[in-house]
């Protein structure tokens, strides 16, 4: 029994014998984890079918990737980035229209390491530098042709690329014999598809020092309310009488239930116990990105001044508001961002990761990640929320905020990563960002549209041993715009006659976690060596803007 | 046994069976038998006089082989297939205990359940407060291959072929005092109006015709272990509801009413549509993508608008072992239009699946999803005070009569095609006209004689075989999966012959897979 294998082997059959009891598979399970946890001695490795661990977070909305995960320079030639985003009335529109415009400082930054440029928020880290453990293992696919122009179905289809089919999240969550199969919230819980009927366990986010996300499954078992329990209880004693007079092999409910109760409160326990310095952990982390501290490449280190009304007494289009009105009296359009500037559930969901990898109640967690919220839009101190799905916004505006939001994900994220390298998960993970679509800048008003044609990936996993930026975009020939984030170009990892897509994409993902593939088709877009993957060689592993 | 008896020699049989475990090595006869006992019985081969001890005994004093006893289990089996016992065929050996009969059948039915990806019917809202499940069986489809295995020499391309709705016959704990009605499956809002001491009242029509006819207990899905078939008896139902669909203009509004109206009397409720499972009225209604107030496809006769492609997709998924897509972009670049609407018609990758989709579905164009009267009887209108005192709707799904000359692609005759790549990457795009044409299409189909076996293959030997080779990561297209590969290809090529599945099993039995552990090939 000493060998992986055969534990798992034991666990499955234990978990049927508590199941021939009536105990639910998922709790069952749960009960054989923390039992064989305590019997067997340390040092019994590999409890489940994979060592590998996956999480997968949606930006749904399809916020604008050119802040994030979009590099759009090609092998370390600055000039057409700089050149796209800087030009007047090009590009996302925050260089200056005139000597004294509020502006938002744009340029790219340069990653000495992996000698790649990059979005300027990956140099941005608040305690100075750059986010250098994600970055070491980071993947930027970017040129990806998303084919569809949904928001649901686009995001979903990072998960499961064939509408309605196997996802990847499924197909690992039913190799593993962790007590729970998955772990999901938010919409992206949709796409969850497995070839066996399991569903992951829902989490929610109504945090206090008691109440952690995983509550809502726990309180199935306890803190029900008495009365609940009074009637549960009398229900499984009828039947345990119902049982015993029609000779089933189902009894001792009751007892079932109660020992059962009482392993779960320990679990939740030690859950809830974890939960309150981690949770804290991940909010300074949130806190931290909402500071000016190492802006600079992003953003003005002086006041950002009020913008002039236009010739035609408008307000400049570039300071609207996420609801379409307009910040005219903010005198430094900075404090838009400040100490109560958050992103919705952001520092829980990564809690919540955190604890249920490294306790290994998972080793699958899909998670949607929230807005950026508390914005300050006026001097009087009023608030609002910048949402991911930018339409018509102040490309001011969606440039300060969303670089806000994305900074406090990064170093989210670099806390995540630091914390799996310390469990030695990070080489067994693999975390991967997607959104429906990246957007095609200033293409409705003051700001963006779905960009379906033209999106990115990012990847992070310690089987990525050096940065990749990998994909083609060209120009968007039916946009009124010239810009080279338009559109997906063709590439050579798919014979030239296609740009990457999701199948791609997903196929490779799916080879990173030993999964077979979620659909009929794709190819690999890196190259697996040994436990690592890497950039194929030539022009199949470069990224180009033709 | 108590709890900590069977816990016991759970934790011992798993001891035993890894301190067992090493190199390749062949299983001895009464190791295969035993294995062969736990795979069907899901339970050890019993210490007490009984079919399987008489076996083991045999087996061990090699009076017999381990896959002949194996089959002798089979055998053995008692299976009421519509009112003709299947009965045990051996006369040398005894028959299987009762208890044992009816596990051996609900574990490989059971099995044949766990094909099939959608558990519940779609209807959400429609469903609420409806009878469907105590009238129509839930576990229809996999009832098919359940009778193939336990039936009266019914071949398994019945599955695609018959043209009969099927209904388990069950048997609850306490058989003597509980009729299917009394048994309560299902629970029922005022139960005590809506049944009788022999059935439930089913409520149909609508306003101020509302009412209720008996349906007696025969006429009910039984409730218990499974032993037997039954073909459901047609049940005619006066007059049904059928939504319809509200956005389509005014001329093809006019005949589409008039074939709703048509068709909304004299329902059977035990209408088959043809095409074995593909036809089965509860496998449409767990698969489908439409709504109660659809009829595929939308309005102004746009074929690419709602189908219910969604049963396409099952049909491929759950009963070829296909993962889309299968057919290739290269194959699909004449059905792209370009300034379509339609997404999907826009790019071949989209079209890469809905090539096979979309035709498929075309064939069920004028499947029309009913009710017996209005669902939502929580509420205070005369008709749902009317419903709470009177009985509970049933869904169903009928089909339209064709209309020559419509405007209306659902009212025109079913037209459609069968497209796929096989798992050996064969092209094929056959015409198919209605349901019955393409399950005798799909009763031709190498692939769903691979599946059948595939899963079979993976229930007796642990072995999960990839049939298509194009999807295997080369990494794991190894020799042993290779090997697997063929077998269950030419297990599959028997099975079409010989039609039979207890043949099927013996091969599995019998194969190196089954009689030796971790079985390296040469």
């Amino acid at each position: 029994m000493g060998n992986g294998k055969s534990r798992r082997k034991f666990l499955e059959t234990a978990s049927k014998s508590l199941g021939l009891v009536g105990i639910s598979p998922v709790l069952s399970n749960f009960i054989v984890q923390t039992l064989s946890s305590q019997v067997l001695a340390a040092g019994v490795t590999n409890t489940s079918g994979t060592d590998k661990n996956y999480i997968f977070f949606a930006l749904p909305g399809g916020p604008p990737r050119w802040f994030f995960d979009l590099p759009l320079t090609p092998n370390g030639t600055a000039a057409k980035y700089t050149d796209a985003f800087s030009h007047k009335g090009v590009g996302t529109f925050v260089g200056m229209q005139a000597a004294g415009d509020p502006q938002a400082i744009y340029k790219p930054w340069y990653d000495t390491v992996s000698k790649y440029w990059l979005p300027p928020v990956w140099g941005s880290n608040p305690a100075g530098g750059s986010f250098k453990n994600c970055l070491a293992s980071a993947a930027f696919i970017r040129g990806v042709d998303f084919e569809i122009n949904n928001h649901d179905l686009g995001r979903l289809r990072n998960q499961s690329p064939i509408i309605g089919g196997l996802s990847i999240a499924g197909l690992l969550a039913e190799k593993t014999s962790t007590a729970f199969p998955a772990a999901a919230s938010g919409s992206i819980s949709n796409a969850f598809k497995a070839t066996k009927p399991i569903s992951p366990v829902s989490l929610t986010y109504n945090v206090s020092a008691t109440v952690n996300p995983i509550s809502t499954v726990m309180r199935y078992f306890s803190g029900r309310a008495p009365v609940e329990n009074l009637a549960v209880d009398q229900a499984l004693s009828e039947f345990d009488k119902y049982a015993d007079k029609n000779n089933f092999i189902q009894k001792s409910l009751t007892e079932s239930k109660e020992r059962s109760d009482a392993l779960v409160t320990q679990g939740v326990k030690t859950f809830t116990d974890k939960w309150q310095p981690v949770y804290d952990r991940y909010l300074l982390k949130v806190k931290e990105a909402m500071s000016l501290n190492n802006t600079e490449s992003f953003m003005d280190t002086k006041p950002i001044t009020p913008p002039k009304m236009l010739a035609n007494g408008n307000p400049d289009l570039r300071t609207r508001r996420a609801d379409g009105t307009f910040m005219g009296d903010l005198s430094d359009y900075r404090k838009m961002v400040n100490d109560e500037t958050t992103v919705a559930n952001l520092a829980a969901t990564y809690a919540t990761v955190e604890i249920l990898i490294t306790m290994g109640l998972t080793q699958v967690v899909t998670a949607d990640l929230g807005d950026l919220r508390n914005l300050v839009m006026n001097e009087a101190g009023g608030k609002f929320s910048l949402q991911m799905d930018q339409h018509f916004i102040g490309t001011l505006v969606s440039t300060i905020g969303t670089t806000f939001l994305y900074r406090a994900i990064i170093n989210c994220t670099e806390e995540l990563v630091l914390a799996l390298k310390e469990k030695g998960l990070f080489d067994k993970t693999v975390i991967q960002f997607g959104a429906e679509f990246n957007r095609t800048a200033k293409a409705d008003g003051s700001g963006s549209d779905h960009g379906f044609k033209g999106s990115s990936v990012l990847l992070i996993s310690g089987m990525i041993k050096k940065t990749i930026v990998l994909g083609n975009i060209k120009d968007d020939p039916t946009s009124a715009y010239k810009g080279t984030w338009g559109m997906a170009a063709p590439h050579p990892l798919v014979g030239n006659n296609y740009p990457l897509r999701l199948n791609d994409v997903c196929k490779t993902v799916c080879g990173m976690l030993g999964l077979k593939n979620v659909s009929n088709n794709g190819e690999y877009i890196l190259k697996n060596n040994g436990s690592q993957w890497e950039a194929f060689s030539g022009a199949a592993g470069e990224a180009k803007n033709v | 046994m108590s709890y900590k008896h069977s816990l016991f020699i759970t934790l011992l049989s798993v001891i035993l069976v890894n301190s067992s475990a090493g190199a390749a090595s062949k299983l001895s006869e009464a190791e295969v038998f035993n294995r062969c006992y736990l795979k069907l019985f899901k339970s050890i081969v019993p210490r007490t006089a009984s079919l399987g001890k008489s076996l083991a005994d045999d087996v061990f004093a090699k009076k017999i082989t381990a896959s002949n006893a194996c089959m002798v289990l089979l055998e053995q089996a008692e299976f009421m297939d519509n009112g003709k016992l299947r009965s045990a065929k051996n006369t040398i050996y005894p028959k299987l205990s009762e208890q044992e009969d009816r596990r051996l059948i609900s574990n490989l039915h059971n099995f044949h359940n766990t094909w099939f990806s959608k558990k519940a019917f779609v209807y959400g809202a429609d469903a609420r407060d409806s009878s469907t499940y105590m009238m129509k069986d839930s576990d229809e489809a996999s009832l098919y291959f359940t009778r193939a295995l336990f039936g009266n020499a019914v071949p398994i391309s019945t599955v695609f072929t018959s043209t009969k709705t099927l209904r388990g016959l069950r048997e609850a704990p306490d058989k003597a005092a509980t009729s299917r009605w009394k048994s309560k499956p299902m629970t029922i809002q005022n139960e005590n109006d809506f049944g009788t001491a022999n059935g439930f009242l089913l409520a149909y029509g609508q306003g101020a015709s509302l009412t209720t006819m008996a349906i007696n207990d025969e006429d009910l899905v039984p409730f218990g272990k499974l032993f037997g078939v039954e073909e459901s008896k047609p049940l005619r139902v006066p007059i049904v509801l059928i939504p319809g669909q509200g956005n389509v203009s005014a001329t093809i509004a006019a005949s589409i009413r008039n074939a709703i109206l048509e068709k909304s009397k004299d329902v059977d409720m035990f209408e088959h549509l043809g095409g074995g499972i593909l036809g089965s009225q509860t496998f449409i209604m767990k698969n489908t993508n439409l709504s109660m107030a659809q009829i595929a496809p939308g309005a102004n006769n746009d074929k690419d608008d709602v189908v219910s492609r969604r049963i396409s997709s099952r049909v491929f998924e759950d009963l070829l072992c296909h993962q889309m897509p299968t057919l290739t972009e290269d194959d699909v670049r004449g059905d792209v239009i370009a300034n379509s609407s339609h997404g999907f018609r826009l790019n071949s990758s989209c079209m890469a699946c809905h090539t096979s989709l979309d035709p498929m579905a075309n064939t069920m164009r004028n499947f029309a999803p009913y009710r017996t009267a209005a669902n939502d009887i929580a509420g205070n209108t005369p008709e749902q005070l009317a419903m709470r005192a009177k009985g509970t709707p049933v869904l169903g799904i009928t089909k339209l009569p064709v209309v020559e000359g419509s405007g209306h692609f659902a009212l025109q005759k079913p037209m459609g095609s069968l497209n796929y790549r096989d798992h050996t990457n064969k092209l094929f795009k056959i015409p198919v006209n209605n349901l019955n044409e393409l399950g005798n299409e799909l009763s031709k189909s190498d692939d769903f004689y691979r599946c059948v076996a595939k899963r079979y293959y993976n229930f007796f030997t642990g072995y999960d075989v990839n049939l298509a080779e194009r999807n295997v990561p080369e990494a794991s297209n190894t020799k042993e999966a290779k090997f697997h590969r063929a077998k269950v290809y030419a297990i599959a090529a028997n099975l079409k012959k010989s039609q039979n599945m207890t043949s099927m099993i013996k091969e599995i039995i019998s194969s190196e897979a089954f009689v030796y552990r971790q079985y390296s090939p040469p």
